[in-house]
């Protein structure tokens, strides 16, 4: 049996008591995530009292700086100091940013906005090149196609973002004066952006897609659709697409980071008002209540897309089961 | 088809060491001091005297590529090779050991592990505030985890082999059955881990000093280079083509490498593959 069905009633029950262990499973990494990133903070950002008179442009004094302290809470143990941010992080406050005074949390969903319009558009645009790409160069094994794909997908691989974005940059702006260099919020600017950040990820993606592909197309249903007169086009669509939507989605969810580091890069470049231009601007500024929230944010949208790539897996293949 | 995957490594072997011979003769091959600036022939064309053109305070592309290869390629080199020991004696321990020790080491993984990779990295040099050493540290600490990972879950496997409890009863003690009995058979599967991440670490690394959290001026590093010269990128483009062609380069050879190794050795990495 080549095809799965995941639509029998008391799988659902199944799949609601599993999703509800997942959920129980996050607190605790939950914990150890926030506690990792407080930490640090707390071990970095030496007398955040200081850092934040001084990023308002004042020159504290002794007395200034004692009032300070106690007003943010500093003299406190550093587990009181956790507790309290904890608190706050789970309400949603996060603080103030030490620059401009506005609320982190804010600022942070502005610009995720932003972020995910860019990234968005990267991940269906990176689809839309590596499945076709995948599978013709797995269908195509071993042939011109196959090797050109290949080395092209392991440029894709060696180029960072950064020299993705600055190479389009140099081709488009300033030889062919196609687009705007600088994004500014419209949809032109878009597009130099989204092709930079999709460029490493479609390499990642055709390399799982052909091998995933390929090892379908090693199963004993393909040699027997074959033996059987089974058009490929059929059976591939039919069959080795269904089986192998696992692995593509897998890779959708684990390409999630490289989408957000790409980010940080992309839009310093871009000058786009996202999330990574936001925490590069706060990490020059030492503005640490931004780059902390920017941490924990991520982190937790990280650790659901994980759960939730979980889910569909489990969704998509019932044979799969507690290990 | 081993012959073809021997081969595939031998040439690979070969360019990667030929790049790291070259990094390391680096100071003798470098037609100019890579310093030395020079107000009179600023963002120059290149030409015989500069094969790669001068920069936007007159010094010699050429040698600030060669000068930096030994910086990217050595930092990456050490920083895998310290990351890979480091995580791999860590995992051995807890999964040898097992207890209360290593349940916690292990939360602290899952922890780490929840971020992305290069997001740590990056919120951790900010944090510790740039630097070559500062951006080492950073991504050591987000990177040695899959090791711990690997070794741990191979260890705890190996444990209760048969051969194992053998070269117990006939009295090897812990760190004999472990360096002599489990660690020959968990290094092939470190060694190509180790080798699959060279690549990355070094993009890593370049892309902390892009973003000005790595190696400083005046220091030659690929990722600085680039990113002090991408101003420039309509006045002086081989400022920035030349050290970016250089790092895409060396990334494609220990990709390939990486994966030759692996081929070759026959080592499957699923659940470690996947960032």
């Amino acid at each position: 049996m080549a095809r799965r069905t995941a639509s029998l009633p008391f799988l659902e029950e199944k799949m609601l008591k599993y999703i509800q262990k997942r959920l129980l499973r996050l607190i605790p990494i939950l914990l150890v995530i926030t506690f990792v990133t407080f930490s640090l903070m707390y071990l970095a950002s030496g007398d955040p009292a200081q850092k934040k008179l001084v990023a308002q442009g004042i020159v504290p004094d002794d007395a200034a700086l004692e009032a300070e302290r106690e007003e943010m809470g500093l003299n406190d143990p550093f587990i009181i100091r956790y507790g309290k941010w904890l608190v706050g992080f789970l309400t949603g406050d996060l603080g103030e940013s030490y620059s401009n005074g506005q609320p982190v949390s804010g600022l942070l969903w502005t610009a995720m906005g932003k972020t995910a319009a860019v990234a968005v558009c990267a991940l269906a645009l990176s689809l839309v090149i590596s499945l076709p790409l995948g599978i013709w160069s797995a269908v195509r094994q071993n042939t011109f196609i196959d090797y050109l794909v290949r080395f092209l997908t392991f440029f894709a691989n060696a180029v960072p973002s950064f020299l993705a974005a600055l190479l389009l940059i140099y081709l488009f702006c300033i030889k062919l004066k196609w687009f705007p260099v600088l994004a500014k919020d419209s949809f032109r600017g878009l597009v130099l952006p989204v092709i930079a950040l999709s460029l490493p990820i479609t390499g990642k993606f055709v390399k799982q897609i052909r091998a995933e592909i390929l090892e379908q197309l090693g199963e004993g249903y393909v040699t027997g659709a074959q033996a059987r007169g089974v058009r490929q086009s059929t059976y591939m669509i039919r069959d080795v697409l269904h089986n192998s939507m696992l692995a593509i989605i897998t890779v959708i969810g684990f390409s999630v980071g490289s989408l957000f580091v790409g980010s940080v890069v992309i839009e310093s470049i871009f000058q786009w008002p996202g999330v990574g231009k936001l925490v590069m601007d706060s990490i020059t500024a030492r503005d640490y209540p931004v780059i902390q929230g920017f941490v924990i944010y991520i982190a937790v949208i990280y650790v659901m897309i994980n759960l939730l790539t979980d889910i569909a897996y489990r969704y998509l293949d019932p044979r799969i089961t507690d290990s | 088809m081993k012959n073809k995957k021997n081969l595939w490594l031998r040439i690979f072997l070969f360019l990667a060491a030929a790049i790291i011979i070259l990094s390391l003769f680096s100071d003798v091959l470098m037609p100019n001091d890579p310093n030395a600036t020079n107000a009179m022939r600023i963002k120059e064309a290149p030409s015989a005297e500069y094969p790669f053109g001068t920069d936007d305070l007159g010094r010699c592309v050429l040698s600030r590529v060669l000068s930096g290869s030994k910086t990217s390629i050595f930092c990456a080199l050490i920083l895998v090779a310290a990351t890979a020991v480091f995580g791999s004696a860590a995992g051995m321990l807890c999964g040898y050991y097992g207890g209360a020790a290593d349940s916690i080491v292990m939360r602290i993984i899952d922890g780490i592990m929840a971020f992305p990779q290069m997001v740590l990295a990056i919120a951790v040099a900010g944090m510790l505030g740039g630097g070559m050493l500062n951006a080492m540290l950073a991504l050591g600490f987000a990177s040695w985890t899959p090791y711990a990972r690997l070794a741990r879950s191979r260890v705890i496997a190996l444990k209760r082999e048969e051969f194992v409890l053998a070269a117990r009863i006939s009295g090897c003690g812990d760190g004999a059955v472990i360096g002599g009995y489990i660690f020959p058979n968990i290094f092939p599967s470190l060694l190509t881990y180790a080798a699959t991440q060279v690549g990355t670490i070094m993009l890593g690394f370049a892309g902390l000093s892009f973003l000005n959290l790595g190696v400083q001026q005046p220091q030659a590093e690929w990722g600085s280079m680039i990113s002090s010269a991408r101003g420039m990128l309509a006045t002086a483009p081989w400022a920035v083509l030349y050290p970016a062609l250089a790092l895409i380069v060396s990334v494609m050879i220990f990709n390939y490498l990486g994966d030759a190794i692996r081929d070759r050795l026959d080592v499957h990495l699923e659940s470690e593959e996947r960032r």
